[in-house]
């Protein structure tokens, strides 16, 4: 099977300074592929079609791709990975990887950038000594921790934290979290925060955008979404996370499966697993509808109300 | 890089293993043979191989002294070796004297060739007084001595003028001596004065064996039962001219025996030993530059196109397997015929033919090693192509490279060997191969000339086992590193 994927369509928002936004979805939703395309780096051999990204003010798309490597990568923003625990080379110590961009974009002498490296590892709660060891030589949460330290190196106003939780237990996950929010505030810090659990989006989130099939189906503020989510694959979504408190019902989930993007279905994407489907939504795809204050929905039952 | 601490970690594990260990050792002693080649070694001889005046005094043939164990040693003394001559100049009436002791050693056996070389110049009459001083304290006269009513003259000796001669005068003693007129005028009555009494019978054993009997113990049974005098000997050559201004200098004298050396000779009396030990430079000149050369660039081009992908990955990926395709040897066989016979441009077509092995591995390697979460972190931070390549990739590959340049050695060593063999290397280079085609060329191994074949043979060997044996060591050390 041969064809175009719009991995990533007509997704819009904008993001103030110290501010979480959380994008969740399920997988092939088109979370990463948004991520990397804001840094102008679309997964080969994916490409940008139509569009503009500005960060800081900076046209992103309009600048040559070794300006972008020089100006706006690490500088600008930078990224936390899926599985991040491996997002160092193992053929260099931790100090020295995060040591490198000081010398390379600020000039700074080797013996310079290894203390502001060890200050770095210890402003996330690492010992500083931990930059003689080599990545192998860490455990996963302390390699975390350090990859978050190496993306803030050169003090980027927009980190884009892509599944930063996915690979580590529940206790290191918390941390991680807490470290990112401390983070947040210390440094005046955006977080573009990347991903499917919710959970997650809820503790550390201001705005929320959920995707679907390569779209934001719902935008929000944190307590808009989780208190009155208007788009039906957003309360679905909820409906399928266990609560701590209240009853207990059976847990909900969402039957079919992510339509296949080479040849999406006609009108609403969602409409083949939509409980609510009706004639509309087979036909014609909606757009983003004002449901409320900063809340926007695409969906047809949104625009009816 | 890898830290300090992690190569010596490396090596100790390395020099652990007995395969190793062995390598080293022998790489070490290969290459101090190699770099102390003008001290180990005689330059001179190297720098005058093609020279086959050079090598005219030196026995033809002659097997190693060890394999020969009742011949004579050769000895060649030249005017550099000022230590085993004496040279005095003194007047005696109205003639000048040039005179020349120079010192040899005679066991095992009696020479079978005296070559004496001298540089004189003279413009009048000029005689030539030869004697042999043996270790007994006996002098043996080989011409008239100062006691004569007459002196020998020049021409009497080397034939040539007496009143005038400038240039280089040459005489082989033994056969000199080997003459029924000098052993009547010389020897007989040496032989004489010591009470042995010389008949025809006995004229006849001198005119054959003189030059053999003059090394002997001096007994009543010299001539029918001679048993050798070993010792320190002294052959005494004064120049004696009219002429105030004559000017002398020693060039040689050869004693040569029926063995040579420590590897013998060839056909041409060429000291075999020099061109084995000198074959070990070009012999690690070659193997190590193709091996590095080529591994590198193999290693390079494979990361480049693993890396980039998509089309150029399948361009470069068929060219490289074209080339790994090409069958080397007839081809090197055929482009070494059409070529100008150079070491170097043999250096560069196994280059040209090296590199498509190890470009496939790190291509393969390269397809991984890009997907690697750190790979696309650096992307996202910003790194350049070159710098993933050399600072991401690379390294991981490196454990790879070493142990294939490593292995790669042998096989370059032995091609040129196979190509020198057959006679199309460079003419001007000693390599082994060379000296095996020589060898062939002169049916060695037909005649029995086992001191021509075998040693550069195992030479090649050994130079193979030692990179065998560093490449595997260094396979198994860093391999499961390359895993981690």
């Amino acid at each position: 099977m041969r064809g175009i994927v719009k991995a990533v369509d007509n997704v819009s928002f904008s993001l103030e300074k110290e501010t979480v936004l959380g994008i969740a979805g399920e997988s092939g939703s088109g979370k990463s592929t948004l991520a990397w395309s804001i840094m102008g780096l679309p997964p080969p051999p994916g490409r940008i079609i139509e569009g503009r990204i500005f960060i800081d003010g900076i046209d992103v798309l309009s600048l040559k791709e070794e300006e972008r490597r020089r100006k706006i990568l690490w500088q600008k923003v930078s990224m936390v990975f899926q599985g991040a625990i491996n997002a160092f080379n193992p053929v260099y110590t931790i100090g020295y990887q995060i040591a490198e961009p000081l010398m390379l974009h600020r000039g700074y002498s080797k013996k310079e950038a290894l203390q502001k490296a060890a200050e770095l590892v210890k402003s996330v709660g690492l010992n500083p000594d931990v930059i003689h060891r080599y990545p192998h030589e860490l455990s996963g949460g302390m390699k975390q921790r350090a990859v978050i330290a190496m993306a803030l190196a050169l003090d980027p106003p927009l980190l884009i934290a892509d599944e930063p939780t996915t690979a580590l237990d529940v206790v290191v996950q918390a941390q991680i979290l807490n470290l990112l929010k401390k983070l947040k505030f210390e440094r005046k810090l955006s977080v573009i925060l990347i991903t499917h659990d919710l959970s997650v989006i809820a503790e550390l989130a201001d705005y929320v955008a959920v995707m679907y099939a390569g779209r934001i189906v719902e935008y929000g503020p944190i307590e808009e979404i989780y208190n009155n989510p208007r788009h039906p694959y957003t309360q679905l979504l909820l409906s399928s996370i266990p609560r701590l408190r209240g009853t207990i019902d059976k847990l909900r989930f969402i039957p079919g499966e992510p339509p296949d993007l080479i040849n999406p279905p006609k009108g609403c994407k969602f409409h083949p697993r939509c409980p609510f489907v009706f004639d509309e939504c087979r036909v014609s795809e909606p757009d983003l509808i004002t449901v409320g204050e900063n809340h926007l929905a695409r969906c047809w039952l949104a625009s009816k109300r | 890089m890898p830290s300090r601490k992690r190569i010596k970690e490396i090596f100790l594990l390395f020099v652990k293993s007995k395969m190793g260990l062995a390598g080293l050792i022998l790489l070490i002693i290969l290459a101090s043979l190699a770099v102390l080649f003008p001290v180990v070694g005689d330059q001179e001889k190297i720098n005058n191989w093609r020279n086959y005046e050079y090598w005219i005094d030196y026995p033809k043939k002659a097997p190693p002294c060890w394999a020969q164990r009742n011949s004579f040693p050769t000895q060649i003394i030249t005017g550099e070796d000022t230590v085993s001559y004496e040279y005095k100049v003194f007047r005696v009436n109205d003639l000048t004297v040039h005179s020349y002791i120079v010192r040899f050693i005679i066991e095992r056996n009696t020479p079978t060739s005296m070559n004496l070389r001298l540089n004189v110049s003279y413009n009048k009459t000029t005689y030539v007084y030869i004697a042999i001083v043996r270790p007994d304290g006996q002098i043996v006269n080989l011409t008239n001595n100062y006691e004569s009513p007459t002196l020998t003259s020049m021409r009497t000796v080397f034939g040539v003028s007496s009143s005038s001669y400038n240039g280089t005068v040459y005489k082989n003693l033994a056969s000199y001596i080997n003459n029924p007129q000098i052993a009547n005028l010389y020897i007989a009555p040496w032989l004489e004065a010591n009470n042995i009494a010389v008949g025809s019978t006995e004229l006849s054993v001198l005119s054959s064996k003189g030059s053999q009997i003059i090394f002997m113990k001096l007994t009543p049974a010299i001539l029918t039962n001679p048993e050798l005098l070993e010792g320190e000997y002294k052959l005494r050559v004064d120049i004696i001219s009219r002429d105030e201004s004559v000017s002398t200098g020693f060039v040689s004298l050869s004693l040569i025996g029926t063995c040579y050396g420590v590897l013998g000779t060839d056909v041409y009396g060429r000291d075999l030993s020099q061109a084995v030990l000198y074959g070990i430079r070009w012999a690690l000149i070659i193997g190590l530059l193709v091996a590095f050369v080529s591994t590198l660039a193999g290693g390079l081009y494979g990361i480049l196109s693993g890396y980039y992908g998509g089309l150029i990955d399948e361009i470069l990926l068929r060219i490289a397997q074209i080339v790994y395709s090409i069958p080397v040897l007839p081809l090197l066989i055929i482009l070494s015929y059409m070529l100008k016979p150079s070491i170097w441009n043999l250096v560069g077509l196994l280059i040209a033919f090296g590199w498509p092995g190890t470009a496939l591995v790190t291509r393969s390697m390269a397809l991984q090693l890009k997907e690697e979460t750190y790979v696309e972190a650096a992307r996202a931070f910003g790194a350049s192509h070159g710098r993933i390549i050399l600072k991401y990739i690379l390294p991981q590959t490196l454990p790879y490279l070493f142990a294939s340049m490593a292995l790669g050695v042998p096989g370059a060593i032995l091609t040129e060997a196979a190509v020198s063999f057959l006679g199309l290397g460079d003419p001007t280079k000693i390599t082994w191969g060379r000296i095996l085609n020589e060898a062939q060329a002169s049916m060695a191994t037909v005649n029995g000339y086992w001191w021509w074949v075998i040693p550069p043979g195992l030479m090649i060997m050994m130079a193979g086992t030692t990179f065998i044996f560093i490449g595997y060591a260094l396979d198994t050390v860093l391999n499961p590193r390359l895993k981690r």
